[in-house]
This record gives structure tokens, sequence and C-alpha cells, in this order.
């Protein structure tokens, strides 16, 4: 995780430094503050990966010398085929499409969208 | 490095050559859903990038049908076609049909598609929020769409919908709404996209794959990522003030009620510029692929394409006001300045391929075609680009036809080229069949005459004052010849698609009998069936350097090539047995056979059989 860390503290400092840099030369206010929030951006993912990197040490995909047999066994689930995905689609959808055509189908999109993500959650649960 | 790699066949050497297919179960082939109820609830990676690719076909189709009808209009001065209005709904819609529904998620299916492969993962790592946005997109495409069948017709601001005249009284009517909202659940999906590729690449690479290991499509993909979660959230939130200004009366971009037009400006081109590198960098990941397979090489200064894309994409979040020099309201010099810098990385890029290129064993494939049919377009809009970048240009070219033409070089010349050069290269990976290399000929020579017909002589249009996005035109020589040869080359360039398709369809029909490595190339995802099975390798090579299948293919000559094939050689012989164990899933499919039950493999090193 050592590079990844490296990778976006690198984004965080230089959005600071470019934003700063913006903000002096009399940068427009919507600009200087795109600039300086993507600062932030870069580091919650470095301070992240930093942080799961103290975690759990080095892994075998940050190694040049391991082959796939370093990770076996059960790594991970995967979720199977759902149709959750598609409601959840159309439901955010109507959500906003209610906003020009009418309020009604702003709520039913609402609840498609609060039921299938209900669904979801407790998908993963089980 | 500046080695070359031995040439394909080496005669006497020719045995001690591996093929890919020696250590994979080829008849194990992988397979799409069949059903109806199947493609709506997939959550395979290879699935769903195959759906993107094909659903971004599908709206590259109806943006040309689009600029077809933008042609038709242009060809002869006067209003003959379509109305005025109709007109503007039409370039506005094309516009953002083939960046926002065609170019962008054409790259997303790439990552889809090849980026597990790529690192060695099974699939990407939140299958179903990649579900969820791919049935965003095609949603969010299709009310885009229906902004035709409205009253009032589409939207009809151009596809950067500059306030006051994408604003309530400038653009009354549903059109305009749904356009809006079809921005926000594309661009949902793109965020939503980005997020998983970026957790893919940090999380789920496979043992002995550094990022530095990486193939550089990868980088590219994991770069865009980035910059699709710097920028797009930026416009869907510009967009929800510009509908809340809409529909709620609030006042962020009216002028006349103390709001700034120049503020929607400055949040659009803090995406749209960056919006130009979401687009392009997982084409340039794609030439950058293609280039050293058909140049017997490897890549020229790798370490160096991923610094300069990781600059372009540092660089391209302060480029964003060139776009705005003709308000008087920016820093002219500020964005100027950073607009002629990332120049200099892309230059590095053009630079590795050409070095790549360089002395190598050249061989000409379809692929390759496309890939140089890329490399004159986008180097010519790149030049444009530069001369735009320069304020005193741009403030007498701004808004004219030269700018069609420079921004159709780099966002539509190398996209079209890169796509099918992708397409081509592929093909036998997805499909297991290849596609014919005399009807990819056809394609490419009319696709390269067509597409410069039609826009290099935009830049005479536009250097003699005419302006972009009008429907009728002064009849004045200069205008009347090369709006016709611009309709003209249109023709051609449509015509291109026709020994594609007819290519697409041959193939499709006959059996898939491909083996896993077709092209010889270097990265991953040849080192699997073609189509991959079900959560892609059921055995993966040891990775010793960013080509671990010309390693594989090599294993037996000690010092070949890169330094990394002697030790992924001294990897083999090492440990031998504990070669084929692999990550398990919990959820492996029935059809699939498990780790002990998996087929007997011959080794081809000492002949012996094992499991």
């Amino acid at each position: 995780m050592r590079l990844e860390t490296i990778l976006w503290a690198g984004v965080a400092v230089y959005f600071a430094v470019i934003g700063v840099i913006y903000m002096s030369i009399g940068g427009d206010p919507a600009g200087t503050s795109v600039l300086l929030t993507a600062t932030g951006l870069g580091g919650l993912v470095a301070g992240w990966t930093w942080d799961w990197g103290r975690r759990h040490g080095e892994r075998p995909e940050d190694r040049g010398d391991t082959d796939a047999e370093d990770s076996t066994g059960i790594v991970g689930v995967y979720p199977t085929e759902s149709l959750r995905p598609v409601a959840l689609a159309v439901g955010l959808t109507a959500v906003f499409l209610g906003v020009p055509i009418g309020s009604w189908m702003s709520m039913v999109g609402l609840a498609i969208v609060a039921s299938q993500v209900l669904l979801l959650v407790r998908d993963l649960d089980t | 490095m500046t080695t070359t790699d031995p040439p394909r066949h080496t005669g006497d050497d020719q045995p001690r050559i591996f093929a890919v297919d020696e250590f994979v179960d080829s008849e194990h082939r992988g397979t799409l859903p069949r059903s109806v109820a199947g493609w709506l609830t997939t959550t395979d990676h290879k699935a769903l990038g195959v759906a993107y690719i094909v659903t971004s076909l599908v709206f590259l189709a109806i943006g040309g049908v689009l600029a077809g009808i933008i042609r038709a209009e242009l060809a002869r001065p006067g209003v003959q076609v379509v109305s005025e209005q109709t007109y503007n709904g039409v370039f506005t819609i094309h516009g953002s049909v083939m960046v926002f529904l065609f170019a962008v998620p054409f790259g997303f299916g790439l990552a889809n598609y090849l980026l597990p492969l790529q690192i060695g993962a099974p699939d990407l790592a939140f299958p179903r929020l990649n579900a969820f946005s791919y049935w965003l997109y095609v949603i969010g495409g299709a009310v885009m769409l229906l902004g035709f069948l409205s009253d009032g017709g589409a939207a009809a601001f151009g596809w950067f919908a500059y306030p006051p005249l994408s604003g309530e009284s400038g653009s009354p009517g549903l059109g305009a709404d749904l356009w809006i909202i079809s921005v926000i659940l594309t661009g949902t999906s793109g965020t939503l996209t980005a997020v998983n590729v970026i957790a893919t690449v940090t999380m789920m690479r496979t043992p002995g794959m550094t990022l530095f290991r990486m193939p550089i499509l990868t980088w590219n993909l994991y770069i865009t990522s980035f910059l699709v979660l710097l920028t797009f959230p930026v416009l869907s939130g510009a967009l929800l003030m510009l509908e809340a200004d809409r529909q709620f009366q609030t006042a962020f971009y009216d002028p006349v009620r103390g709001g700034s037009p120049i503020l929607w400006q400055h949040l659009f081109w803090f995406f749209g510029h960056p919006e130009v590198y979401i687009v392009a960098l997982p084409f340039f990941g794609v030439v950058s692929e293609i280039v050293p397979v058909f140049s017997r090489k490897p890549i020229f200064g790798y370490k160096g394409l991923v610094l300069a894309t990781l600059a372009i994409g540092a660089l391209s979040a302060a480029v964003w006001a060139h776009h705005m020099f003709v308000t008087g309201e920016v820093e002219v010099s500020f964005f100027a300045l950073t607009s002629f810098l990332i120049a200099v990385p892309t230059g590095v890029k053009v630079f590795n391929w050409i070095g790549t290129m360089w002395g190598g064993s050249l061989s000409f494939e379809a692929p390759m075609k496309f890939v140089l049919g890329f490399l004159v377009t986008f180097v010519g809009g790149g030049i444009t680009g530069v001369m735009l970048a320069s304020p005193t240009i741009d403030f007498h070219l701004s808004d004219s036809y030269f700018v069609v033409a420079h921004f159709h070089y780099v966002m539509g010349g190398t996209v079209v080229f890169a796509v099918f050069a992708a397409l081509y290269f592929w093909w036998p990976k997805v499909t297991g069949r290849m596609l014919s290399e005399r009807l990819a000929s056809w394609h490419f020579w009319l696709l390269m005459v067509g597409f410069n017909t039609t826009f290099l002589f935009q830049h005479v249009l536009g250097r003699e004052g005419m302006p972009r996005r009008v429907v009728d035109y002064e009849p004045i020589d200069s205008y009347e010849r090369w709006n016709l040869v611009s309709s003209i080359g249109f023709v051609i360039l449509a015509a291109s698609m026709v020994p594609f398709l007819v290519a697409v369809v041959r193939s499709l029909r006959s059996p898939p009998t491909e083996g896993a490595d077709p092209w010889e190339a270097n990265s991953l995802e040849w080192a699997t069936t073609s189509p991959p099975p079900h959560h892609n390798f059921t055995w993966l090579p040891p990775i010793r350097s960013e080509r671990p299948v010309f390693d594989l293919r090599w294993i037996d000559h000690e010092g070949v090539g890169v330094s990394g094939v002697g030790e992924a050689w001294q990897a083999r012989q090492g440990h031998d047995a504990r070669w084929l164990p692999l990550h398990r899933y919990s959820q492996q499919p029935e059809h699939e056979p498990r780790a002990e039950s998996r087929p007997v493999v011959r080794d081809p090193l000492d002949g012996e059989e094992r499991r």
C-alpha cells in the first residue's frame, strides 16, 4: 500500500499547491474552491490506504517476487445475480424525472430506491 | 529498455517457444447470458463489459445519424432539411450523445471487460454496483433521446448548455430538463464506475502484480477514474443548480437576479476539460497495449508513459478556463501557461509510441493500422490544440469551425480510430473468433479518407470566419465549396462502417476456434481462454515484469528480452508444483471445475502430466 499512499498523497499536495497559486493570482472563487476541495479528495484516499497499510502490513501484490499461490484460499465472496441494480436505476431515474414532470413520480422513485436499498442490504447480510 | 524481442518465429528455436494454449484449457470457454432475465440480472464484469461496449456503439450509430442530418443540412446554403430549432436540437444531442453516451462509456466498457483480466482479478471489486452503473447509463441515455419526443423538441443549447440560454426563459419545455437529468444520471453512473475501478486496482491485483507492472491500459483507466471522481460530481452539482434555477426559481446563474452565468462556465469547464482526458486516456492505454505487440518490442519508456499520464491527469484539472478566454473574465496568462504545459506530457506519449515502433519488427494487422490512424488524427488535433491555447489566436478563432475541426480531430478521430483498434485487437479475446483482415483494410482506408475529407477542410472554413452551430451560411464561394466537400467526406466516413458490420456478422456466424493468445501479446488477459471462463482464470503465470505473457512464451529462454524473463524462468523452475492454485471464491458456480478437479495439464517443460 505504500506506493498507493504516496500516489494519492501526491494528488493532495498537487492540488493544494495549484489551488494556492490560483488563489494568489486572483483566480475566481469557484475554481479556487474546487481545486482546494480536490486536496481533500486525494487526502481522503491517501489517508485510507495509509491506515489500511498500517493495520494489515505488506500484501503479496505489493511485492515483486510473489506468485498466485501466496494468497490462496477463499479471499472473498462475490454476490449472486440480482435484479436489484436495474430496479435501483429505474427508481433513481424516476426520482429525478419527477422534478420537471411532477412530484408523484419522485415519490414512486423514492419508494423504489428505498425498498431496493433495503433489500440489497438484507441480501448482503445473509 | 531498448532491447528488441526475438522475431516471432525463430527457425530452429521454434520448438522452445511455448504457445499460451499449452498452459490453458482452451475447451473451457466462457459464455454470456442467454436469456433476457440473464442479461437483466447479470453482475459478471465480462457480460457488463460487452453490454457497455455494444450500447455505446449503438449510441455511436445514433450520434452518427444526427451528424448525417447536420452534414446534409450544411451541404448547401439555405435551410432545407430541418427547421432552425430542430437543427439546434440535433447538434446539441449529437455532441452530448457522442461525449456522454459513446466515448466515455466505451472506456468504461474496456475497464469492465479488460481491467480485471489485466490484473489477474476474478471480477471488479463491486459487481452489483457495476451492474447499477450500467443500467443507470442505459436508462439515462434513453432519457436524453426522449427529448426529441417532448413538446418543443430536444435540448437546443449546445452540449455545454451555457445559461441564460439553458435557463427557463431561454429554453422552455421538457427537452432541456430531460437533457439535464440524463447528464446527471450518466454522470452518476460514471462516478460509481470510477469508484469501482479504483477499488479494484487498489485491492484486487494478483500477487506479483505490483503497481508498476500493471499494463498501461490499466494505469490509464486508474488515472481516468481519478479524473472522473474529481470532475463528474462538480458537473452533477452544477447541473442540479441549473435544474433548480429552472424548476425552483433559484438564481445561481440568472444575471437579472444577481446570479452569474460565468459561474456555470467555470464549473462546466472544470468538468469539461478533464473530460477530454477522461475520454482520451483509456484510448491512449489501448494504443500503448497494441503498439508493442505489433512492433515485437517492449513499450518504450514504461515509467515515462505512466508519469506522463499522471502529469496529464494533474495538469488537465488546471486548464479549464482556456475555453473561456473570450469571456474576458479569466486569468489568461495562467491558463495559457498550463495549456501549453500539458502539450509536454502528451508529446512524451507520442514520443514513446514512436520509440516503441522504432527499430521494431513491425507488422500491420488491423489493430496496428487503426493505431496509426489514431496517431495521425491525434497529432493533427494536438497541434491545433496548441495553437488554440494561445489566447491571441483563440480570440480570433473561438466559436468558429476551426474549433469544431480541432476537437473532432482530438475527440472524434482519435476516439473512433482507437475504438476500432481496440475492437479488432480484443475481438478474438471476447468472442474466440477473428475479424477479416481484408474487410478491415477497406474499413480503415475508407475511414481514413472519409474522416480527413470531412474535418480537414473545416479548419479552412473556420479560418475564413464561418461560425459554428449555424443552420445556414452566406453563399460565399469558399463556404459552399468546403461545406460540400465536408458533407461528401461524411458519406465516405459512414460507408466505412459497412465493411466492419459485414466482418462482424461473418465472424459471429463462424465457430469460436481461436486460442488464448492469437496476437502473441503481452498482458495477462491473453493467459486465459477466449472468451475467459467465469471468474476469468483457472491458472496464472508468474508475474515478473509488465509482460507476463511474453515471459511465459519465452520462459525456456533464459535471458531473452527483458530481465524479467530470467526471473520468471527462475520462479518457474523453483516452484514448479506450486503454480496452479489460485484465489477461490465461495460463489463458484456448479459447472466450474473446482481446484482439485482441474483438467490434467501436460507440463510443456518436462512432459509430465499433472493436475
